[in-house]
């Protein structure tokens, strides 16, 4: 049987329920857990009435080695997504008998059983969803370049088979993001996501799963329109049935605007996706969103502010200027 | 048919790769791209094959020169002249793209073979970690595309033209080395094809694209009938960076030491020689006319010492805490 988890801190845990249930509706026989950035014990723990109905496997409990240096090192973003490998391999160990992980965002609801998804698992080690399966038609955002430097497949999801490929992945995976899970586009790296570029090329046997029914979100909204069977059932461009949506960079208290992160569609341009989004709100203002969100993450840093910029702007400046004269002189 | 794409003076590496695909595969097409102007040619030189000029085939070739610098000019071009060489050889059902600095050791037989049941065929830059600190490392190679643009094959038909116009619209405005941007060349494109397009092939057979890129996991052999890496034919080396180190894109690379490496001097030592008697006079001093922007400078020796130094420290201004006074 297959787990199914998600990674968040407790201001999440309404988008987590909300998967959660999305699972139980459509695939009841599937494991789920939340693995909880974030802390629960003294005086951090929540009120009876705020624990989810799912199994939570808090960070500091699953032996991630030197967990302080990640926590010193990353911000909130980094350290969410650094953790995946970790958990992933954690299932891998703690339940020998699974026959597959798979991992959604706490954005993602579940509208199908996933019996594609299962089947694809046990002819493949792993499986991906591009972030779109055709070109973009404009340079808008998302755009053709804009997956160049942050990842050609969404990290959102992935499905692990449990074999010796998928777990050798896994384990070079969990070592590049011990230190370089960084948001950091010009030293080639972004988060987990960009990193499993790699995989088609490391791992023999990965599905590039390119059914539109997967990991609908923003940045795909180009290649796919919706629309509903008399039975109620979500299409994706009139054929393939709705499998999981991903609500990435959507706000309850921004409800007009898909995503924070696009500058293509409005809802006016785009009818057909706006009853997808008004029954997701409807879900997260049912399941606490408003309470949750209030609930400061335990491994929040401070900000950093910089200090003195114009004086370490004066600093610097003969040393710049001393590069500039070596790479504009051809060399003698 | 096999295609190369490149300057003038690059001429002498295309008619060598042309010499040694002739050798295998007798009587079979091998066409230039030059990318750059046929009127800067020197007026005795006959090209032995037929030649693609960027003149004829890239429209407005004025604003794409102004844009690039000769490198990515040339990678911007890469495109078109695939589509101008299938265009005008409409009888090939395959093109084989090549950097000019390649050589053919084997009849390319295999490579035709994968395309009968893919449209494209891409070769990876690695193929498996490779974990020792040296240069490029992932990140790296992250920022310059995992797959080489130096060797592409493609089968002719309805996925291989939508995916050559797609190419070719994104590398006409977008063929910069930028990583901080997501570009460099025509070559990180080549990320979207597995995805973008149906029948897009990976292969990671070691007797493809032999590299400098790739040498560090592929041993080379030499046996009565020909070179083996790790002990499978090898089909065909590609010199960039080799041959003259100021080429490509690894110029800076750490990990192939050739004082270690005697079967690479060996190979490397035999290409020149053949190399050598494709020489014309004054083609290889030849500058580029197309692609006005500079090159940037290649540091070597104390002025590399230098301006990493310097880099280092202002990267310390920049980050070293100082006391805050109220």
């Amino acid at each position: 049987m297959p787990l199914a988890f998600t990674i968040c801190s407790v201001n999440y845990l309404a988008q987590a329920r909300t998967l959660g249930d999305s699972l139980r509706q459509t695939n009841p026989d599937w494991q789920f857990v939340i693995g909880l950035v974030d802390r629960l014990d003294g005086e951090r723990a929540l009120p009876q009435s705020l624990y989810p109905a799912y199994p939570m496997l808090e960070v500091d409990k699953i032996g991630i080695p030197d967990f302080a240096r990640m926590c010193a090192r990353y911000d909130i973003t980094e350290l969410n997504t650094a953790v995946k490998p970790f958990f992933i391999d954690y299932f891998y160990e703690t339940q020998p008998d699974l026959d597959a992980v798979i991992y959604f965002d706490p954005d993602i609801i579940v509208f199908q059983p996933l019996t594609r998804l299962s089947e694809s698992l046990r002819t493949h080690s792993l499986v991906l969803t591009p972030h779109c399966c055709s070109p973009n038609p404009d340079w808008l955002l998302p755009n053709d370049q804009t997956h160049l430097n942050t990842g050609i497949f969404n990290l959102g999801f992935i499905g692990l088979r449990h074999d010796n490929d998928a777990r050798q992945f896994v384990r070079w995976w969990k070592g590049r993001l011990v230190d370089e899970c960084r948001n950091d586009l010009c030293a080639g790296l972004f988060v987990d996501q960009f990193w499993v570029n790699y995989a088609p090329i490391y791992v023999e046997n990965v599905l590039i799963e390119k059914h539109v029914g997967y990991n609908v979100a923003y940045w795909n909204l180009h290649e796919r329109f919706f629309s509903q069977r008399d039975d109620g059932t979500w299409l994706v461009n009139g054929t393939d049935e709705l499998q999981f949506f991903h609500y990435s960079g959507y706000g309850v208290d921004k409800p007009a605007q898909v995503s924070k992160y696009q500058t293509r569609y409005t809802f006016q341009d785009r009818p057909d996706a706006w009853p997808l989004f008004d029954l997701y709100r409807q879900r997260l203002l049912d399941n606490g969103n408003e309470t949750y969100r209030q609930y400061p993450c335990a491994y929040i840093k401070p900000p950093v502010v910089p200090r003195y910029v114009r004086v370490r702007k004066v600093l610097k400046e003969p040393f710049n200027r001393l590069i500039a004269t070596l790479e504009s002189s051809n060399g003698v | 048919m096999l295609l190369t794409v490149c300057t003038i003076a690059q001429l002498p590496d295309a008619l060598t790769l042309g010499a040694s695909f002739g050798q295998h595969h007798p009587g079979q097409v091998f066409v230039i791209g030059l990318a750059d102007d046929p009127a800067r040619l020197p007026a005795e030189f006959r090209c032995p094959y037929p030649l693609l000029t960027a003149t004829d085939c890239v429209s407005d070739v004025p604003t794409l020169s102004s844009r690039y610098t000769p490198t990515e000019f040339t990678a911007a071009t890469k495109p078109v002249f695939v589509r101008a060489a299938l265009d005008r050889f409409t009888d090939e059902p395959h093109l084989l793209y090549a950097d000019p600095e390649t050589f053919i050791y084997q009849p390319l037989t295999p490579v035709l073979d994968r395309l009968q049941t893919a449209t494209v065929l891409l070769t990876p830059h690695i193929t498996r970690p490779p974990n020792d600190g040296h240069w490029p490392d992932e990140k790296a190679l992250q920022n310059v595309g995992l797959y080489s643009a130096g060797f592409l094959a493609f089968r002719r038909g309805a996925e291989t033209d939508r995916l050559l116009a797609w190419w070719q619209d994104r590398v006409r405005e977008r063929a910069f080395i930028d990583p901080c941007a997501g570009l460099c060349l025509d070559q990180l494109w080549l990320m979207h094809w597995l995805t973008f397009f149906e029948g897009v092939r990976v292969i990671k057979d070691p007797g493809w694209q032999l590299a400098l890129w790739n040498l560090p996991e592929r041993r080379l052999t030499q046996t009565p009938a020909g070179w083996l890496a790790n002990g499978l034919p090898l089909l065909w080396a590609n010199f960039r960076g080799l041959s003259n180190p100021d080429a490509g894109l690894f110029r800076e690379q750490t990990r192939l030491r050739l004082t270690n490496r005697p079967d690479v001097r060996q190979l490397l030592t035999a290409y020149r020689t053949v190399r050598l008697t494709h020489e014309q006079d004054g083609l290889a001093s030849i500058r580029p006319s197309f692609g006005l922007r500079p090159e940037p400078v290649i540091l070597r020796g104390w002025r590399k010492v230098a301006a990493t130094a310097a880099r280092r420290l202002t990267r310390f201004i920049d980050q070293a805490p100082l006391p805050v006074f109220h």
